[in-house]
């Protein structure tokens, strides 16, 4: 006999959409129609394309009453290059932009299966080197010395 | 009435600073093609130098930037999935799935030359009929504007996404999320979650890096290249001639869309990424094969290109005949000649009406350079999607992650821009529209500011988007495109299976 199935997956957006909306509405109690209307009227959009998706989601299946065949386990190279992209953020502000780049591409080129020293490494420097002409050199960006200073701001 | 003595000036002024459209049409090129360099703010940072220069030269080289970076944009579009500018967000659907089949080249060949074609046209059109242009724009009040808006997310819905519910959601996710900030008018912060980096609202060029570039660069793991290895890598010569011809071949749909978007871009504050939308949507419902759309179609590469690059045109007619800048970049334009001190507004025509058509006939100069130009830079990155993903992918997020920093310079936009990746990243494996989110948060701020208007004008009463003709057509057109392909789909399939029965 077949079981109705929903797909939690798909309702993760809808209620992520949601929960924001409804944030946003009590930032705005409280004050004139005008500052209401633009969020309420959006809301209420929503719940009707949610309620939409929601009743989509309930698909006929034989087995099973609650799973999210939508969100599986990501692919291990996307969550080794989202971890080393978080600490790469974490310690931009600590090593400075030169240092954390240059071992965020070492260390993610290395641990996404380039085995070639000779490569990762050159391929980093060569980045690191470009990203710096380009940001700082050139855009004249003021991004994070750590505790070096990034040369293009010594003079 | 235009003013032939004017325009044949404007021509030999151009012809003279020609050098400078070469410059800024290959510096225009690279700033579109780094995701997170803004035209309007690399024409600001510019401002230094543009003031220094004579009025015409600096305006002929800012025309000049503004093409090739509408053109570069598409480049990350389709090559890496990451559009270079708002503009080329709907060239990513079409565009990228041609790269995936080993036909990136011809993909970026088929963009360099609808956006070329398209914005001659657009520009040549602009040229002569500036005045009833301009006429045509003033018509469109803050009620029109904000069906359009709406016109627009539905569009997305459409194009974007299988399920219209979840496109729409997405839509109106990306017009919420474009409202935080600060309320200037009744003094009060709205869903900024007590951080002082959103008090300006929503940063679009940490969402855009995060919701494309981050999440296409977690995604692109999967796969050992971009282009499968089961498909042939089509290059050179043979990509170059089949781009050329099937451009070419579709010299209707180039037209069309190139229209278009002048239209689009004469009405102020719509910009480049409704005009692809609406083009692409126009190329699929009128194309005898609307099932290839969202596959790998050239026709969705051609037709939103063509558009893009035409609104450079129509957004010079509102900036020099209104003193309604038409986008970004135009605003930076005008900063540039009310500087130089000349008049804003209607009176432009009137009093330095040589300059005036010297800057669109520079637009259209660097349109025809840029079939030049853009080609050979063109012709050599569609390589980029046969380097293994395990190289590309690291140095790609180390690249966007920092040009997130570039336009506020806040470190906070690398978090943010992070954040959207992994959103970005939920999103694409549950079937939502990046397309609609982005352009919800592209538009909110605008859309916000119609509807309030509109709702003061009928004293809170939502009949104030009912009330005027073009308004209603606005809505008809609307209602069409949200439920004419659904409804089509089902006639089509009754039929098929009265036909089979």
């Amino acid at each position: 006999m077949n079981k109705t199935h929903i797909d939690l997956g798909e309702l993760f957006i809808p209620a992520s959409a949601l929960l924001f909306a409804v944030y946003y509405i009590s930032t705005v109690l409280g004050t004139p129609w005008e500052a209401r209307a633009y969020p309420t009227v959006l809301t209420a959009g929503m719940i009707v394309c949610a309620a939409a998706v929601f009743i989509g989601s309930l698909v006929k299946k034989s087995e099973g009453a609650f799973s999210s065949p939508s969100l599986r386990m990501p692919h291990r190279k996307s969550v080794i290059l989202f971890i080393t992209s978080c600490l790469y953020v974490a310690l931009m502000p600590v090593l400075g932009y030169l240092v954390s780049s240059l071992l965020f591409l070492i260390a993610s080129l290395r641990k996404l299966g380039v085995t070639d020293k000779k490569l990762f490494i050159g391929l980093s420097v060569i980045t690191g080197l470009v990203m710096y002409i380009l940001f700082v050199m050139f855009m004249d960006m003021h991004l994070p010395g750590g505790f070096l200073p990034v040369p293009g701001e010594w003079f | 009435m235009f003013d032939l003595q004017a325009i044949l000036q404007g021509f030999t002024i151009n012809l003279m600073y020609i050098w400078i459209i070469v410059i800024g049409v290959i510096f225009g090129i690279f700033i579109g093609i780094i995701p997170g360099f803004s035209t309007s703010n690399t024409l600001m940072v510019l401002l230094p130098l543009t003031l220094a220069m004579k009025i015409e030269p600096a305006l002929i080289f800012m025309a000049a930037v503004y093409c090739g970076a509408n053109m570069g944009g598409s480049v990350p579009a389709i090559l890496i999935n990451a559009p270079g500018e708002g503009g080329a967000v709907a060239t990513t659907i079409d565009g990228y799935q041609m790269a995936v089949q080993g036909k990136g080249q011809q993909a970026l060949v088929i963009s360099n030359f609808s956006s070329a074609i398209g914005g001659i046209i657009g520009c040549a059109v602009a040229l002569f009929a500036t005045p009833s242009l301009a006429h045509l724009a003033l018509r469109f009040g803050s009620v029109e504007m904000f069906v359009i808006v709406l016109f627009g997310l539905v569009l997305i819905a459409q194009i974007a996404a299988n399920n219209l519910a979840k496109g729409l959601l997405a839509g109106f996710f990306g017009l919420l999320m474009g409202a935080i900030g600060f309320d200037h008018m009744w003094d009060i912060p709205r869903a900024t979650f007590g951080l002082l980096e959103f008090y300006d609202g929503m940063p679009r060029i940490p969402a855009m890096i995060g919701l494309f570039a981050v999440s296409e660069a977690l995604v692109m793991l999967e796969k050992t290249t971009i282009a499968t290895a089961a498909q042939k890598m089509i290059l050179g010569r043979q990509a170059f001639w089949e781009g050329i011809k099937e451009t070419l071949a579709k010299w209707k749909l180039l037209l069309i869309s190139s229209l278009t978007g002048l239209i689009i871009g004469a009405i102020p504050g719509t910009g480049a990424s409704i005009a692809g939308f609406v083009s692409y949507q126009y190329a699929k419902s009128f194309s005898k094969n609307p099932d290839k759309f969202g596959k790998g179609a050239p026709e969705g590469v051609l037709a939103p290109e063509a558009a893009n690059n035409s609104v450079t045109g129509g957004a010079l007619v509102p900036t020099l005949t209104l003193g309604i800048p038409g986008s970004g970049s135009t605003l930076v334009m005008l900063i540039v000649m009310q500087a130089h001190g000349l008049p804003i507004g209607p009176r432009l025509f009137q009093a330095a009406p040589v300059t005036a058509y010297a800057v669109i006939i520079g637009l259209l100069l660097a349109h025809v350079l840029l079939i030049f130009i853009g080609l050979p830079i063109c012709y050599r990155m569609a390589k980029l999607t046969q380097v293994p993903t395990v190289i590309l992918a690291p140095i790609m997020m180390a690249l966007v992650l920092t040009a997130a920093f570039a336009e506020r310079k806040y470190f906070f936009d690398i978090i943010l821009a992070l954040f959207f990746g992994l959103l970005g990243y939920v999103m694409r494996k549950t079937n939502y529209p990046l397309h609609s989110l982005i352009l919800g948060i592209i538009l909110g701020p605008m859309a916000e500011d119609y509807f309030v208007r509109s709702m003061r004008l009928g004293s809170g009463s939502l009949l104030v988007f009912f009330s005027t003709p073009l308004v209603q057509v606005l809505w008809v057109l609307l209602i069409i495109v949200a439920v004419g392909p659904g409804l089509y789909r089902m006639l089509t399939k009754n039929k098929t299976i009265a036909v089979k029965g």
